[in-house]
């Protein structure tokens, strides 16, 4: 970018010139008085001579050719506007140690470090509409499954697509004034849910909620082969399909820079087979989400109150069952007006015969400015950014089968998050986890746990 | 169902009680947090107009200095905006701002005082692309015209459109930020565009037109903007919100007298105001008349006219009541004990 700014300004210069301008250089010479600063000026013009300006263009042309050709050279160089960013997961896992010497291989027991997470993002846009912004947009990006929700406790580093969608936008983008409308085709996330919609690095807790993850085999992926209870909805696993999403009767508040609408809605049409897969059987599934916000200013104390709703109705296959319906209901309840926020998530479900649900409450406390979306964009020399620590408390519930007794699962995790720079934050959890008496009754794994993570983004 | 309930309340009750601690007696403040909303758009970490003149000589700095208080000076890109957002976040203690985010924020409840002057009437200019066919802002009809929503100059933006015949409405109006409207003029994708002597840049390396300016309007039509408090500070700190507003003062006599002018021209230049565009901009002006700190009647008449037309455009729902908003008592203890008095007209 410096190079292309150099360049530009190199450009202009040298046009200035070869324009024909008379150029006057004027020296400014300061007379310091009071205070050791000013008072007043004394100018002096000097023309420039012909040779004088001869010599600038020769220097200039010299820079020019320099800079193509170091452009040429070094220069990475796509065929559509690219932007890489990326996201990584370094983690500590330790169990309590009551529990430890349950295990018939206790080195895999400890817990220690690993790399939970890697994922590379590779987006831009196809078509860019200067004006109005109707633009054709891509993204395209990998990660290695081992931290998300990998389906058995060995790593695994191998790079698969995650999202792979281009989306284009109905409606002008760029209006903050007007509503939204958006189609996304391709492999992504499922419209169902809140926490499961999140992004990676704006998730609270380092593990998801129980009801959110694919696959509950260990309380710590990667860590541990203990066969935890069982299997979540699988709500942030990704699908291939066509979502439709967009907004209603939005109202901004420019004096803030505040945009809200008070109805969200999105629709998808999927394969329901999960990502990197092709479908499994003879239906679609459908998936929609409808949530509303409170439409009040910036200042008002119900900002950031959100109610949704969300539901899925499809078909999976497996050999034992062949193939059987699969339905999802949620409810969520959010409220985030910096510093305090909550989130509230209600999933219910059933898989052929088997109904399931889980309940997530979170409760947070930000100490800073992080969330503070004006008052990060200032004026700075340097690598300034502020920092911000975010202590929640998390109760998750999970029960897998609500055909039997004492069968909920209960996580209750105490920790901080520290926003130590722009995008790196510092996580801390302490997960506390009650099984009811029918689970603890066929699990004997770890189940206190506390987990360290840093996660950064470029 | 009832364990959750409880857990629910103790962790609220937490909260709330954090929340809620009073400290009666407040000792020094460790940091004084300011906003401005006066960024040259350039990055830099200075504003410009009499608050950067303040910051220039770092007279707050020299005040609080031996107490151990830090001065904070937050430039915000997002200009009154981003200063609002933050001053309904609680991260800042004072604001340079201009009459509208002020006046849209006192309105939306946020509780500030109006305690002195910080832009006396600066000019707006608009801009075309400097082959366009438009020739003055009665030609903009159906065009599509850049302004920094939310900002002073979308106030002064209906204002210059009611004086030629033309609504908002007869506009296609683009919300674009101060870098972004000069990015935006420059490549064409929008025929007109308002801001201020940021715009002179542009103008000098025959990029775009000017082709109108409020020199040419009544004076009221031009800029202003205020120092503000917030209530919480001033309440717990009077002392120390009288001796910022009085080093404020001194700030704004000292970038008043002429003998002063290239430290005036610094000043704003680290802002990225360039001096030939501050020289060209306030051409035949006073320093005394560009850097007043006090509250003028042709400002508190402007903020006046101002809260009306926010009021009947629509951009405010409840009126802003302007005697009980201005807090006369800072500048005039300030100008008492500098004996400056008299000194502004």
């Amino acid at each position: 970018m410096k190079k292309r700014n150099t360049k530009i300004i190199v450009l202009l210069l040298g046009a200035y010139l070869a324009g024909g301008h008379a150029l006057h250089a004027e020296v400014k010479a300061e007379s310091v008085q009071e205070n050791g600063r000013d008072a007043g000026s004394a100018n002096t013009d000097q023309v420039v001579t012909r040779e004088e300006l001869e010599g600038v263009r020769s220097e200039i042309a010299t820079l020019q050719e320099r800079l193509d050709r170091t452009y040429e050279r070094n220069t990475a160089q796509t065929l559509r506007p690219l932007f890489v960013s990326g996201i990584a997961q370094l983690r500590y896992s330790r169990f309590e140690n009551r529990y430890r010497n349950n295990f018939g291989n206790p080195q895999d027991n400890q817990g220690g470090f690993s790399l939970n997470a890697l994922i590379l993002n590779f987006q831009g846009n196809l078509k860019r509409d200067y004006e109005e912004g109707r633009n054709i947009n891509y993204l395209f990006s990998v990660v290695t499954p081992s931290g998300l929700n990998a389906s058995n406790a060995t790593p695994d580093y191998t790079l698969k697509p995650l999202d792979a969608y281009i989306s284009y936008h109905f409606r002008p983008s760029l209006d903050p004034e007007g509503s939204l409308l958006q189609l996304i085709v391709g492999q992504q996330k499922k419209p169902f849910g809140l926490e499961a919609l999140a992004a990676e690095d704006k998730k609270p807790t380092i593990l998801s909620a129980q009801s959110a993850r694919a696959n509950l085999g260990a309380l710590d992926a990667g860590v541990n082969s203990g066969a935890f209870p069982s299997n979540g909805f699988g709500l942030d696993a990704r699908d291939i399909g066509v979502v439709l999403k967009g907004d209603l009767f939005p109202k901004y508040d420019a004096a803030f820079r505040y945009r809200v609408a008070p109805v969200e809605y999105s629709i998808g049409l999927l394969n329901g087979s999960g990502p990197n897969a092709i479908d499994n059987n003879g239906r679609k599934d459908i998936a929609g989400r409808l949530v509303f916000n409170a439409p009040v200013d910036y200042s008002s104390i119900f900002r950031g109150l959100s109610a949704g709703g969300s539901i899925y109705n499809g078909s999976a296959f497996s050999t034992a069952l062949g193939q059987y319906d699969v339905r999802r209901a949620g409810a969520d309840l959010s409220y985030v007006n910096t510093p305090i926020g909550f989130t509230y998530e209600f999933v219910h479900g059933k898989d052929a015969s088997t109904t399931k649900q889980g309940q997530t409450l979170t409760i947070f406390y930000n100490i800073g400015e992080q969330f503070v979306s004006g008052y990060k964009a200032q004026d700075r020399y340097d690598d300034w950014y502020p920092t911000t620590i975010q202590p929640f408390v998390r109760f998750d519930w999970w029960d897998s089968d609500t055909s039997e007794t004492d069968n909920v699962t209960e996580i209750t995790t105490i920790g901080l998050n520290w926003f130590l720079a722009q995008t790196t934050k510092f996580q801390l959890n302490y997960n506390i986890v009650n099984l009811g008496e029918h689970v603890a009754a066929t699990y004997s794994g770890p189940r206190n746990q506390l987990l360290a993570q840093v996660q950064y983004s470029f | 169902m009832k364990r959750l309930f409880i857990k629910i309340v103790t962790v609220a009750a937490l909260l709330g009680f954090g929340e809620h601690t009073v400290i009666a007696d407040a000792p020094a403040p460790k940091v004084i947090r300011i906003g401005s909303a006066y960024s040259g758009g350039y990055g830099k970490p200075y504003g410009w107009g009499t608050p950067g003149v303040l910051q220039d000589l770092g007279l707050l700095e020299q005040e609080f200095r031996t107490e151990g208080i830090e001065i904070q000076w937050n430039i915000f890109k997002g200009a009154g905006p981003a200063v609002n957002e933050s001053l309904a976040n609680n991260t800042l203690d004072f604001a340079f701002i201009g009459d509208l985010p002020a006046i849209v924020s006192k309105s939306a409840g946020l509780k500030t005082r109006f305690i002195a002057n910080s832009i006396n009437g600066l000019d707006y200019y608009w801009a075309t692309p400097a082959d366009s066919p438009i020739r003055s802002i009665r030609d903009a009809k159906g065009k599509r015209v850049g302004v920094f929503k939310g900002t002073a100059t979308q106030l002064a933006l209906s204002r210059i459109l009611a004086a030629n015949g033309l609504k908002e409405s007869d506009v296609r109006i683009y919300n674009l930020g101060t870098a972004d409207l000069l990015a935006a003029l420059k490549a064409r994708t929008i025929d007109v565009g308002i801001g201020g002597n940021n715009l002179f840049a542009l103008r000098n390396q025959g990029i775009v037109r000017i082709i109108g300016s409020t020199k040419e309007y009544p004076k009221d039509f031009r800029a202003y903007g205020g120092l503000f408090v917030t209530e919480k500070f001033a309440n717990a700190y009077p002392a120390i919100t009288r001796r910022f507003v009085k080093r404020y003062v001194e700030a704004a006599k000292w970038g008043s007298e002429e003998v002063h002018r290239q430290g005036v021209l610094t000043a704003n230049a680290k802002a990225g105001v360039a001096a030939a565009d501050f020289t060209e901009d306030n051409k035949g002006r006073p320093l005394s008349d560009i850097n007043n700190p006090t509250l003028t009647p042709a400002l508190l008449n402007h903020f006046a006219g101002a809260i009306a037309d926010a009021k009947r455009l629509g951009l405010i729902r409840q009126t802003v009541e302007l005697d009980t908003w201005v807090d006369r008592s800072y500048i005039n203890a300030a100008l008492s004990d500098l004996q400056l008095e008299g000194y502004w007209k």
